[in-house]
């Protein structure tokens, strides 16, 4: 038995043919007929992404060393040895699980994975160490209980966020869950969204002035408003676009201050194809949404999105959820009581940072914190019995890389701290300074450059001592810390109180791992402003740098005075002052242990850093046709073995349509899947024209596509068989007419942007 | 599904270590280094994972290509474990026995090098043995392949142990399938690893 075969009927079938469609692409990388730079986007665009050593190297202390994997000669993309092991990302949109999903994740976390879950700043699940062969069956598992690792990675739309108290939170204007949740299904897979230069995030907020949906640093974000009209109460979304934050951070800016409800998706559609039509694709640095709206300004861009906008034809999932959308549709699994005493030893002090009184009266969101975003196997199964014990199932990751319980009875609270501590989830300290993010960094990322999670580990384990005693001074308390292993920001210190980006500084001939301070972010109003770097301090001082900033923060703020007007009103070099003197590192001979990271003993270097997938590859539509294509291909072929004739017959034509398609694609991006259009615009476009032509065989292999779908199946052996080889020799010379047509010289408007305006 | 004893290939074996003397999880770390500088234990070595901020669960890894080695605290009992990811050759038995001689090595030199590193020292009684099957297609929790897996674990650990009062017990989890497999004595670890080798 298979897990396919097993979950056959659990699995909603669209996923399941995704899922079978990769695991052909694999055999066929496997092969060598997939090109490595397509496969490495293909595997991206399902979740499947590389991780730190995966280019078969790494510096153990003593020097860079080869890993000889079995697999060595066979690659999974550019610089990336197949059987190294890779990281799976798993998109789970606003953060949303059910216990179902948790007892799932749970099991693939011990079986492909090590055994521990990691929450991520945008509320996906990540595994690491997971070999590339296990994806297909870990994806299969993950989509018979509803998830779908499709475009987690790569130039996509990715995991569509919404703050994690949404339809409970006493101060939103709306639920937003329905409204993100709409979005992410409708932008999942949609054609406009399949050919951007770099990724799409977008983030659902209930308010202004909270940051639980980040929205100021998003490609797309929206903030719930309502507004009067006629004396009826109308919903829809102050929305933003552009922002991100990255090497380069940019607040983003408001397109629109009401954008009803029913435009929203519509909105997001014409920004996707406008994103797609004249965003950046050659220099992947500037290729973000940010980049165009600057490059274009806000006016320009927001002209084009409406004019994109107004030319789009109407679909009725624009508005299909719109009518329903008035209430959550959690619904709380006991009747509510309020809390009545009780509760062991920390309870209080738990409850006091990590209890939030919903909205609802009587029931409250209980916040598990985990240090670092990790938790173990166990760790989560016994989470998800708890939750269908005591929530049924109301559980959301956060973006502080947490994972909060909804609709806990208040009377319930002291007994589910008792339960939560017994398996080492009852930690306090909740959205305070000993509450710490961190991405990856050195741990598993190919472009970190110091210990994030090692400076984040350091740092919890001094700090969370005191958030559990309540010691913490109530003006820092609420501050937070967040780390990155570099300037990319995956760990946003950008909007931190206090945020540190990793760096490198050479001394005395030695790399020494260091942390630039950055300050005067804001965590509240969404993000609502960014800090600035105000000195690099070497990795070991960082602890030292946090007392001395907060401690003087206390001592010298004025009455009220938040951290960020603090720091505004004693100045970056005052600052810059304040932890200058640590900024000196002691002779390696005197002190070697500032030469290395925090939690690594090997001496500190940069040589294990490699070429990150976070921009993805830049991979043409038609590139993506072809290589499935390919795939179908190779399925009738496994059909025709199989004496499937039916199948193969469809395979094959199925493969030439892509085929056609694929090229049809470089003059006209709508093409969509029409067999019948599909060959009308390839007859118009390549063999009227003779484009298609081969040098010797003319148009002879259009032939064999015309007539197939002309004459329709013929299903006896001979004229299946037929077809499969007239199928593949179709492909080959698809293949080379697009060699053809990326050698011809550009000329005047790219094609893609011609045929769009048809 | 059903018990497919030929296709359980994933599995992992713990050793569990007096707890008096395992420490603090975070002194593996450097060891777990030195290893991969040494090519101490059997496998393609390729990196050191740090959970030490987590409790009940594997604390320090060290992540290599054929099988994970872990200092591993589930259920707070420390232990080094070996758990499988590529396949092994021979039957279930002889891959049950080329997998503990890989743990069985691998304890022996933790042994000699927290010793030698750390001036404490880790040890193993070397008397009790955690089995887990970790392929829930090969080897679902059901009462028919407990029974089949118990009986072959019988076996395996009577080996191993050697001695008339080996027992094989349920798991302290009852979410995963496993066995504890132990005996009164302590054994040795060079006696336990002569009879896997």
């Amino acid at each position: 038995m298979t897990w396919k075969e097993t979950l056959a009927g659990r699995i909603p079938a669209d996923l399941g043919n995704e899922i079978d469609t990769f695991e052909r692409q694999i055999a066929l990388r496997r092969q060598g007929k997939i090109d490595e730079k397509v496969f490495a986007e293909t595997r991206l665009r399902r979740g499947v992404y590389g991780q730190r050593y995966d280019n078969g190297q790494r510096n153990d202390g003593t020097g860079p060393k080869a890993l000889p994997y079995p697999s060595r000669g066979l690659t999974k993309g550019p610089e990336t040895v197949w059987d190294a092991p890779g990281m799976q990302r798993i998109k789970i949109p606003m953060g949303r699980l059910t216990p179902d999903q948790m007892d799932t994740l749970a099991d693939l976390a011990e079986e492909y994975s090590d055994g521990i879950c990691h929450v991520t700043t945008r509320q996906d699940i990540q595994l690491h160490f997971v070999h590339l062969d296990d994806t297909p069956d870990l994806m299969r598992r993950l989509a018979a209980v509803g998830i779908t690792t499709r475009e987690a990675c790569g130039n996509t739309v990715r995991n569509v966020t919404a703050c994690p108290l949404a339809g409970v939170c006493r101060d939103e204007t709306f639920d937003v869950t329905p409204h993100a949740e709409a979005c992410m299904r409708f932008l999942l897979g949609h054609p406009d969204a399949q050919d951007f230069g770099r990724k799409f995030k977008v983030a659902f907020s209930g308010c202004r002035e909270h940051a639980c949906g980040l929205v100021a640093m998003h490609d797309l974000g929206l903030i719930a408003v309502t507004r009067t009209e006629n004396g009826i109460e109308r919903h829809g979304f102050e929305t933003y676009v552009g922002g991100g934050l990255g090497a380069v951070p940019h607040q983003a800016k408001l397109f629109d201050e009401f954008l009803p409800v029913e435009e929203v998706l519509p909105t997001a559609q014409a920004i996707a194809r406008v994103f797609a039509r004249l965003g950046e694709k050659r220099n992947r640095a500037r290729a973000r949404v940010k980049f165009l709206v600057a490059h274009l300004g806000l006016e320009e861009f927001k002209r084009l999105v409406l004019e994109e906008r107004a030319a789009l034809p109407d679909d009725p999932r624009w508005t299909a959820h719109v009518a329903d959308a008035g209430a959550t549709a959690e619904q709380p699994p006991k009747p509510a009581a309020p809390a009545n005493g009780g509760g062991s030893n920390g309870f209080a002090g738990w409850a006091r940072t990590n209890v939030y009184r919903q909205r609802q009266s009587g029931y409250a969101t209980v916040t598990v914190a985990l240090p670092l975003g990790d938790l173990t196997a166990h760790q989560m199964r016994r989470l998800a019995a708890l939750a269908r014990q005591y929530v049924g199932g109301a559980v959301r990751a956060t973006v502080e890389q947490n994972i909060v319980l909804r609709w806990v009875r208040e009377a319930d609270l002291p007994a589910l701290y008792g339960e939560l501590s017994a398996v080492g989830l009852g930690q306090p300290g909740a959205g305070t300074l000993a509450d710490i993010t961190a991405c990856p960094g050195t741990d598993t990322c190919k472009l970190g450059i110091a210990s994030s999670r090692g400076l984040a580990a350091e740092l919890t384990s001094r700090l969370s001592e005191r958030a559990a005693a309540g010691a913490f001074d109530p003006a820092v308390e609420g501050l937070r810390i967040k780390t990155s292993g570099c300037f990319n920001s995956c760990g946003q210190h950008h909007v931190a109180d206090l945020g540190f980006y990793g760096v490198s500084r050479n001394i005395g001939g030695y790399a020494v791992p260091h942390f630039q301070v950055v300050l005067g972010g804001k965590w509240l109003d969404n993000g609502g402003a960014y800090g600035l770097a105000s000195g690099a301090v070497p990795s070991k001082r960082i602890p030292e740098v946090i007392e001395r900033i907060t401690g003087r923060f206390v001592a010298e703020r004025r009455e009220n005075e938040s951290f960020q007007d603090y720091t505004r009103r004693i100045g970056k070099r005052a600052l810059r002052e304040m932890f200058a003197d640590l900024a000196t590192v002691p002779a390696h001979d005197d002190d070697p242990s500032f030469y290395s990271d925090w939690g690594d003993p090997r001496e500190f270097t940069l040589g294990d850093m490699g070429v990150g997938e976070c921009a993805g590859e830049v991979v043409s539509l038609t590139e993506f046709d072809l290589a499935a294509a390919e795939a179908r291909i190779f399925e009738a072929q496994s059909q025709l073995e199989e004496k499937a004739f039916a199948e193969a017959d469809e395979f094959a034509y199925g493969a030439m349509l892509l085929g056609a398609r694929g090229l049809i694609k470089t003059e006209f991006v709508d093409i969509g899947d029409d067999p019948g259009a599909i060959v009308s615009e390839f007859r118009a476009r390549f063999f009227d024209t003779q484009v298609f032509f081969d040098k010797y065989a003319g148009g002879k292999f259009a032939m064999y596509l015309f007539r197939r779908h002309e004459e329709g199946a013929k299903l006896n052996p001979d004229a299946v068989h037929h077809l499969v080889e007239e199928a593949q020799l179709f492909l080959e010379a698809c293949h080379a007419c697009q060699a053809r047509l990326a050698a011809r010289p550009a000329a005047g408007m790219p094609a893609a942007i011609e045929g769009r305006a048809q | 599904m059903a018990y497919e004893a030929a296709a359980l290939q994933r599995f992992g074996l713990k050793l569990f270590a007096d707890p008096a003397s395992a420490g603090a999880p975070s002194t593996m770390i450097p060891v777990f280094h030195q290893w991969i500088q040494e090519h101490a234990v059997p496998g393609l070595l390729i990196d050191v994972a740090d959970y030490t901020h987590l409790v009940d669960g594997p604390s320090v890894l060290l992540v290599a290509h054929e099988a994970n080695y872990a200092i591993d605290e589930t259920g707070g009992r420390p232990g080094l474990s070996y758990t499988r990811k590529q396949p092994l050759e021979g039957t279930f038995e002889q891959r049950l026995a080329a997998a503990a001689a890989a743990l069985i090595t691998a304890a022996r030199r933790l042994e000699q090098d927290t010793s030698r590193m750390t001036g404490g020292g880790i040890t193993f009684p070397g008397n009790e043995i955690e089995f887990v099957a970790n392929d829930r297609l090969a080897a679902p929790k059901n009462a028919d392949t407990e029974r089949a897996l118990r009986h072959e674990l019988a076996g395996f650990g009577g080996r191993l142990l050697g001695g008339a009062d080996v027992e094989v017990g349920p798991l302290d989890d009852p979410s995963r399938l496993g066995f504890t497999i132990k005996t009164r004595e302590p054994v040795p670890l060079e006696t336990l690893l002569s009879r896997v080798e």
